[in-house]
């Protein structure tokens, strides 16, 4: 038993050396800068994957340092114990759990195995990102203060975990949405009037906003849950045909054969099986668990939906922001601001003697009108009609000329050396080559006897990137080369506009260069 | 070293931006002891100066401060109601408690922000001179910088100040802004109380050299409309060199004697037939020759009488159209003349040889037109190359008459 025990020490006294070289190895490998970004990318994989093999083995070896982060999850379960019900519970839980504590290897069995791959990508995920990531707050203020720091390293599968536990609670999330867009789009004509009607008296009465949620929390909380305890038997006599209509819904949707209604199948074939045969409770958990499952994978690609529309509308924010607001088009968006500012005078001074409970009730009610399918159909078909199209065009026609865009470009002033060699007399200079660099004697590229980057031909030199040369102005030799050279520390013999050494000199030329505006912001991506 | 390389391994090679914050001498030893010496006297004065400037123009770190102040100063407004009231004596002849107790609310508001505001910019100033006493000793050209750094503020204040509004030359329309301002203010004084002025004054104070402001004012001088309301009233208190009515035709142009020429009729000139009269001036002053050391005394029965037409052709430059003929309504009209300084609308050249008056014949054969001359909004002069500062351009269109 003590040799069995002495192995178990020797191997996990070796297995923890081996990881702390392992790691010291990594860390020496990440703060490695002057590699190039491939190759780190590589090395920071590799290290990740032996990491993760190493993880791996310990986990399989020692499962019971890890429970500790399941505990919560465990007590949480207890929460949903009844105390009115103690001893059905105490029956039906093992008796595994009635023995002391200590004997955590029993725990970590029934604990599902983390798969390589999640490993992996955790340790991945770990040696990219910083172990201690700031709090968003310190991006945005530099507050620092130490109650703040909760350091939470970014885990894939703990990640993957809550999504998978809220994938299965999103359900009523979900429902609600889809309930507003059904009563949005009128396929349930009383609960849209009833919407408007109770909206109505919201924005007439707008306390109702702060009593909503107490009235929600005894009404639709609580007394469910006391009427499912405490059922208050009504009895209902489901009758197999149904006579008469409502006639707000028959208006709504134009009559009964026009009607609209969801495709149910689902719900129905549930309903046969649960109304069906005795034989068919057998069934019934099977089709609940298929129903729990395509729950959650419904809920997953409602989530995808909503991440998708989301995408889109950050990118049309994007190009709202960056197009129409920002002065891409200097036009259009002058027009907007001049457009806004006159609706903001506007509602500043009309917002007293404005009825805004009606406003916005009326408003609502005649959106909501507008929506409805049948009346949209004609709206639309309205828009789309030629006499729209024609007013539109001769308004922007009249509106090309509202917008005077001369304001004055920016300028400054572009430098370029004229460089000539010493020929065969010192009296005889040629030209050598137009430069951005004054090469003087200390110049790298004189010291390797190479001739500096530049061109032969005046114009081939190009004004800097979003800039124009001013066309009338064209290059002028700046006549005093004292001042330059100084500016520059440079220490040489000035000879009119040149600047002379042994071998070489030289003379500055400027020219002016004008910009009417800076590139648009672009979204960073 | 590395950019370069870079620009010369491109096709294109662009040339780089003079800057002009090179290396500069020290000015430690060439500035004398005692203008150190002041210069070190006026230090904390030069950063409240520059710190007040940065929240006059909003350019200080904290954006939140100079609108606490603003705020502060438009409580502190508050304490000029009350006083209104007790100087007429409506306070007290209609006895009002919750009239009163607004009052003293809004007083109490008003000296609480008095003294906030007071005791505030004492302790700053008291901060600086505790911290530039406590720390290391500026350096002279510490001082420079912050001296730079008010001259640059002070010099953008007054470019603001001076750039929008009426400006005013001269006693006559000093006149007239008195004369239109007075009923205006007079009319203002009776509807906004003494208090709503203070306070909208100070909010334009406040916020006028903001950038938002300034970007304001800008964006609003684009729109076609604010430029005709801002040129209506320019036009009022400034003398118009743009006459747009009537459309001058030859007939009106005949009229102008500053623009006719006399020729002396000499004896060779006298034997000569019509069309070998023309050709003789013609040969004599070519088109694009002056006529210098001519006369303009036009009434001497025994010349040939001269007359120049030039006639501008102007186009600006429409962002979505480029260069059409369509000109601002506050502007010179498409074709225009030029006679003392004054503009004056004309017809197209085309359209002026369809009538002529009685007695006068083209002695040029064809209009005549330079090349485009480009000019920026103000028709300034910028070069005979179109550029991004030309917004204007024009042409010359120039053709001779004469009469016998």
């Amino acid at each position: 038993m003590s040799e069995v025990s002495e192995k178990g020490l020797i191997r996990h006294f070796f297995t923890r050396r081996y990881e702390k070289i392992v790691d010291s190895l990594i860390v020496n490998e990440i703060e490695d800068t002057a590699s190039n970004s491939n190759r780190d990318l590589i090395h920071t994989i590799t290290a990740s994957l032996i990491n993760a093999s190493i993880e791996k083995y310990k986990r399989d070896k020692s499962a019971s340092t890890d429970a500790s982060s399941d505990q919560g999850s465990e007590s949480s379960d207890s929460f949903w114990k009844d105390e009115n019900f103690k001893q059905e519970y105490e029956l039906d839980t093992p008796p595994s759990t009635s023995l002391p504590e200590g004997d955590g290897s029993l725990k970590g069995e029934h604990q599902p195995k983390e798969h390589f791959l999640d490993i992996f990508v955790d340790k991945l995920i770990s040696k990219i990102v910083p172990e201690k990531l700031p709090e968003r707050e310190q991006f945005s203020e530099r507050v620092l203060s130490p109650d703040l720091k909760k350091h939470q390293p970014i885990s894939a599968s703990t990640l993957g975990r809550n999504m998978g536990k809220l994938g299965s609670k999103m359900t009523a999330m979900f429902d609600m949405q889809e309930t507003v867009i059904r009563l949005i789009t009128w396929r349930n004509p009383s609960g849209t009037v009833t919407l408007l009607i109770s909206m109505t008296m919201l924005f007439y009465n707008p306390i109702i906003l702060l009593l909503l949620p107490l009235v929600t929390l005894m009404y639709m909380v609580m007394i469910p849950g006391y009427i499912h305890r405490h059922p208050l038997h009504r009895a209902i006599y489901p009758s197999r045909t149904s006579y008469g209509r409502s006639l707000l819904e028959d208006i709504a949707s134009s009559g009964p054969s026009n009607a609209w209604y969801p495709n149910n199948t689902l719900v129905e074939s549930l309903n046969e099986l649960q109304s069906g045969d005795s034989g068919a409770t057998s069934n019934f958990s099977d089709t609940n668990s298929v129903s729990h499952s395509m729950a959650v994978v419904m809920n997953l690609r409602d989530v995808q939906n909503i991440t998708t529309s989301l995408v889109q509308v950050s990118q049309a924010t994007d190009k709202f922001i960056y197009g129409a607001a920002g002065f891409k088009d200097e036009r259009r968006s002058t027009i907007l601001f001049f457009t806004c500012f006159l609706a903001t005078g506007c509602l500043w001074a009309l917002a007293p003697y404005i009825n805004w409970s009606f406003f916005f009730s009326f408003n609502t009610w005649l959106i909501l009108i507008c929506i409805h399918p049948n009346i949209r159909e004609h709206l639309l078909k309205l828009m789309e009609s030629d006499k729209v199209e024609e007013g539109r065009k001769a308004l922007e026609k009249k509106e090309r000329y509202d917008v005077i865009l001369d304001e004055k470009p920016e300028v400054k002033h572009v430098e370029i050396f004229e460089i000539l060699e010493q020929g065969i007399t010192p009296h005889h200079w040629k030209f050598y080559k137009f430069s951005n660099q004054v090469f003087d004697p200390h110049d790298q590229y004189r010291k390797l006897q190479q001739p500096p980057p530049g061109v032969d031909n005046l114009k081939d030199i190009e004004p800097p990137r979003t800039w124009y040369f001013d066309e009338n102005a064209p290059w002028e030799v700046d006549p005093n080369a004292k001042k330059w050279s100084e500016e520059r520390g440079l220490n040489l013999t000035i000879s009119g506009q040149y600047l002379v050494d042994d071998q070489f000199k030289r003379r500055r030329l400027t020219r002016r260069v004008l910009r009417f505006a800076r590139p648009a912001n672009k979204p960073q991506i | 070293m590395s950019t370069a390389s870079l620009d010369s391994s491109n096709a294109k090679y662009r040339a780089k931006f003079i800057h002009n914050h090179g290396q500069k001498p020290s000015l430690t030893m060439i500035t004398p002891s005692s203008l150190i010496g002041s210069l070190y006297r006026l230090y904390p004065l030069l950063i409240i100066t520059d710190c007040a400037l940065s929240n006059l123009m909003w350019i200080c770190d904290d954006l939140c401060l100079p609108f606490v102040y603003l705020v502060t100063f438009t409580l502190a407004v508050n304490i000029l109601e009350p006083m209104d009231s007790i100087g007429d004596g409506s306070l007290w002849r209609q006895w009002n408690f919750n009239q009163v107790k607004e009052y003293a609310v809004n007083t109490w508001f008003g000296l609480t922000s008095v003294m906030f505001l007071f005791f505030s910019f004492i302790y700053y100033v008291q901060s600086v001179y505790h911290d530039i006493s406590h720390t290391e000793q500026p350096t002279l050209d510490d001082i420079i910088v912050v001296l730079e750094s008010v001259l640059d503020k002070l010099e953008t204040v007054r470019k603001e100040v001076l750039m929008h509004g009426l400006q005013i030359n001269g006693w006559l329309s000093l006149i007239k802004t008195i004369l239109i301002m007075t009923p205006i203010q007079l009319i203002l004084m009776k509807y906004i109380s003494v208090k709503l002025y203070t306070i909208l004054s100070v909010l334009v104070l406040g916020l006028y050299h903001s950038t938002w402001f300034q970007a304001t004012f800008k964006l609003f001088w684009r729109i076609l409309l604010v430029r005709k309301f801002y040129y209506y009233f320019y036009y009022i208190f400034n003398k118009n060199c743009i006459s747009k009515f009537p459309i001058l035709d030859l007939f009106d142009l005949i009229k102008h004697e500053d623009l006719i020429i006399s020729l002396p009729f000499t004896k060779t000139l006298k034997g000569l037939e019509d069309n070998r009269l023309k050709l003789f001036i013609q040969k004599l002053y070519p088109q694009d020759s002056s006529f210098k050391g001519l006369t303009k005394d036009w009434q001497n029965k025994n010349s040939i009488k001269i007359l120049d037409v030039k006639i501008q052709e102007n186009q600006r430059k429409w962002h979505p159209d480029g260069w059409t003929s369509k000109l601002v309504s506050y502007e010179r009209s498409p074709y225009s003349i030029e006679i003392n300084n004054k503009i004056y609308s004309a017809l197209a050249p085309s359209d002026m040889g369809k009538l002529i008056p009685e007695g006068w014949q083209w002695l040029d054969n064809e209009w005549h037109c330079t090349v485009w001359s480009y000019s920026n909004t103000d028709w300034e002069f910028t070069g005979l190359n179109e550029s991004l500062e030309g917004c204007t351009r024009s042409k010359i269109w120039s053709r001779r008459l004469f009469h016998l």
